[in-house]
């Protein structure tokens, strides 16, 4: 996709990125509604299936994915000329390093608990 | 610089928005709030699939605690998110998106939403 629709790829990928988190917080919920006096042998019988481990591994990326879409929306929201005259530019930086950082985290540390790594 | 462009600094007015503004506003304060949660909800994933030992700590952690409030508001943010989010990929399909209709969703996302948050309260404690 050209650089001209990125707007357009980040629209999509927020959306489909939104559709698999729902479809998962829906499913985790589901299973711990079900199951109230869960013992650790069935949480991680269940977390640990191979099914659960892609889902929770796809979900994962698609929580990075959506949220960096959405903080950046916001930090290009707020952080303007408009408030912040010339600094804007180099705060925005400071502020998107800091998104990227603490999902790059979860991406990490995430998967290594998906697939007990750690 | 045009000294004679329109300047609205009166709180009141400032304050009182639309409803769809409000649901809106809160879709956004729910999402940036969810992005700091998920590290909560990673670290209780962490502690209660690493040992017995873990998920009985967890269990103590969330057991009426102050700690509860946290996953309490987590939970409210994500539910919140996903019933406004709903709402707003419906009106990405054109589904609903007169005025009319649009002020009739905004309070039944709150209320919708209010009524699950309540749920998940009774839910944990
Ligand atoms: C659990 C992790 C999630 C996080 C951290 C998260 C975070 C965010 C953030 C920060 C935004 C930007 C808000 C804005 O621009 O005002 C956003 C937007 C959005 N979220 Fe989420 N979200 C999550 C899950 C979900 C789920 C499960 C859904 C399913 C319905 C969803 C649906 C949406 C939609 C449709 C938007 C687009 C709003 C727009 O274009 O203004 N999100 N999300």
């Amino acid at each position: 996709m050209s650089v001209r629709n990125r707007g357009l790829l980040d629209y999509v990928m927020q959306r489909v990125s939104a559709l698999v988190l729902g479809f998962y917080t829906f499913c985790l919920l589901g299973f711990l509604l079900s199951h109230s006096e869960l013992s650790q042998v069935e949480w991680v019988g269940f977390m640990q299936s191979m099914p659960m481990m892609i889902f929770s591994t796809v979900s994962l990326v698609s929580l990075c994915v959506h949220a960096w879409v959405g903080m950046w929306t916001i930090g290009t929201d707020y952080i303007r000329t408009f408030s912040f005259g010339k600094r804007s530019t180099f705060l925005r930086q400071v502020y998107q390093a800091f998104v990227v950082a603490l999902l790059l985290m979860y991406l990490g540390l995430g998967s290594s608990i998906i697939w007990s790594l750690g | 610089m045009n000294t004679e462009r329109p300047v609205n600094l009166t709180f009141s007015t400032i304050i009182r928005q639309p409803v769809h503004a409000v649901a809106s506003f809160l879709h956004r304060v729910s999402g940036a709030f969810l992005f700091f949660g998920s590290a909560y909800l990673l670290f209780l994933l962490d502690r209660s699939l690493a040992s017995e030992l873990g998920l009985h700590g967890v269990r103590i952690r969330l057991d009426g605690t102050p700690e509860t409030y946290l996953l309490w508001l987590i939970l409210v943010a994500l539910i919140y998110h996903v019933v406004a989010g709903t709402k707003h990929l419906l009106l990405d399909m054109h589904v609903g998106d007169t005025h009319a209709a649009t002020v009739v969703s905004s309070y039944l996302v709150i209320i919708v939403s209010g009524v699950l948050a309540t749920l998940a309260g009774f839910w944990l404690w």
